[in-house]
């Protein structure tokens, strides 16, 4: 457990810092569940605006958190810990910005599927949204309790989200090949695929920095990525 | 009970529970305190002051060419152990001081040792200015004239502009040596006493709080200048601003209590400290 610092400001800070994060985690959290389940449930989906909305607001913390650890930097002058942990946040900051990304980018397209109307099983993409929402959930949960046994359990865990999305694409890819009138919602489902995969690829990296906000140690960045689509 | 011992106990008698844990918890000091190439060698250093112990068996290298700066809480025992470097200790009656301090393999710790040259080998600048009441020539003049360092007039006055121009003073003062050294401002003051220091050829130079009297542009003077004398000196400075031992040094030595904790890359010391006791000093959780 860490000591509270002298100066209390600087302690605020920090931990506003930290709760910015968090909140911005839960809301890309939110974001990937809805366009997860828009997938199976044409009756949930909301329209284009209210995707973009919600983007909006997980830019706002992006933006937010950089100005606040731009302030801490040039005002505080952070050592050691607290320097890594704001180096930390502004990066992990960035992923959850692409995740959310991604979510904006998934419910997008399942809007189009479903005004498209082509029948296609969407199982696989389904799975595997599973996977990265588990993961994601996983890597919020360990940011929160500062937990490097789980951020480096999580970072290894990719693989597998990595060899299934080969799996799912592949699958959907015949079935593109095999039922040419469904072409459209099956390169949808690619490209949703993709984005799941990256998705994953953005837990790997904030559980990177969880490990070198902790640890001091770099783990390879990105050694997990496997893209052979 | 060993001296050691009943340095420890009046020590503890103004320890909290949670320092004197820290205390008992002490197991060597973190990192790599040796050099490569040293100038330098402490081993086992030990000072008291009658018998309170203000610095325990502390063991660091200075290297050549360079800076190691040493931080820590007011107390911690950086000056009193920079004060050891040059015997500077001996000037106080109740200090005592063992341990063994090598300097380019010459124990300077012996009784036998001379601490006139040796205190020309290993200058000091202190934290406040501390020019004699001389002309700005006869200042870094001084040290020279009485060491015998020079044969003639023109020698010493090529040393006095070789070692005003290293401080990175001789053109602010070049048309007005003959002036007194304390009409200078603080900066030029205590650049003046680098001047001083170096005109002796130090091997080592002791630094104890040399900027901390010095407004922020004076300061930027020194830092600068300290970076170019490492080219020639080796450099130990005492500093409680831990921005300034950031800059200024390569590696960095924490003392706490009077013990060394932590040594190690300056870099990594301010990144990633090995020891909780640097890492919540360094942060600001202290206390």
């Amino acid at each position: 457990m860490n000591k509270q610092h002298t100066v209390r400001a600087f302690e605020e800070a920090l931990s506003g810092v930290r709760a910015d994060l968090l909140r911005m985690g839960q809301l890309t959290g939110k974001q990937l569940a809805a366009a997860a389940a828009f997938l199976g449930n044409d009756s949930t989906a909301p329209d284009a605006t209210a995707i973009d909305a919600a983007d909006n607001r997980v830019d706002d913390f992006e933006a937010r958190i950089e100005h606040e650890v731009q302030q801490i930097l040039a005002l505080r002058q952070p050592m050691a810990n607290d320097l890594r942990s704001l180096l930390s946040f502004v990066r992990m900051a960035t992923d959850l910005e692409r995740i959310a990304d991604h979510a904006k980018n998934i419910a997008k397209r399942v809007v189009r599927m479903h005004a498209n109307g082509e029948s296609v099983d969407v199982s696989g993409t389904q799975a595997l949204a599973a996977r990265v929402q588990a993961q994601l959930a996983a890597i919020l949960e360990a940011v929160e309790s500062d937990d490097v046994a789980a951020a480096r359990a999580i970072w290894s865990r990719d693989a597998e989200i990595d060899a299934l999305f080969e799996k799912t694409f592949n699958d959907q890819l015949l079935n593109l090949c095999r039922v040419p009138d469904t072409a459209v919602n099956c390169t949808h489902l690619l490209f949703i695929d993709k984005s799941l995969e990256r998705i994953g690829d953005h837990v790997t990296n904030v559980a990177e920095d969880l490990v070198y906000k902790v640890t001091g140690e770099r783990m390879q960045r990105n050694q997990r990525i496997s893209d052979s689509s | 009970m060993s001296t050691t011992m009943e340095a420890v106990g009046v020590k503890a008698q103004h320890l909290s529970a949670a320092e004197l844990e820290q205390e008992q918890d002490f197991a060597g000091t973190v990192g790599d305190f040796t050099s490569p190439d040293p100038r330098m060698v402490c081993r086992g250093v030990n000072v008291w002051y009658d018998n309170k112990q203000a610095i325990r068996n502390v063991s660091l290298d200075i290297g050549r060419n360079e800076v190691v700066s040493m931080i820590g809480p007011s107390g911690c025992g950086k000056s009193t152990f920079l004060r050891c470097l040059n015997r500077m200790n001996d000037t106080i009656p109740a200090a005592r001081v063992e341990g063994s301090i090598m300097l380019d393999g010459q124990e300077i710790l012996d009784k036998d040792i001379d601490v006139v040259p040796l205190r020309a080998r290993v200058g000091m600048v202190f934290q406040k200015p501390n020019p004699f009441p001389k002309s700005i020539y006869e200042n870094v003049a001084y040290g020279p004239r009485i060491h015998g360092l020079c044969n003639s007039v023109a020698e010493l006055d090529e040393l006095v502009e070789t070692s005003l121009t290293r401080a990175g003073l001789w053109n602010e003062v070049k048309d007005r040596l003959g002036q007194p050294g304390i009409g200078l401002s603080g900066g030029q003051q205590q650049r003046l006493c680098i001047a001083r220091t170096i005109a002796v050829s130090p091997e080592l130079i002791l630094m104890d709080e040399p900027c901390s009297a010095l407004d922020p542009i004076a300061t930027a003077i020194i830092e600068n200048l300290i970076d170019e004398l490492r080219e020639q000196y080796s450099i130990a400075i005492v500093t409680h601003s831990m921005q300034q031992a950031a800059r200024v040094s390569q590696r960095t030595a924490y003392f706490h209590l009077g013990d060394l904790i932590e040594v190690g890359p300056t870099q990594q010391i301010f990144t990633n400290p090995g020891h909780k006791l640097t890492e919540d000093y360094i942060t600001g959780r202290f206390g």
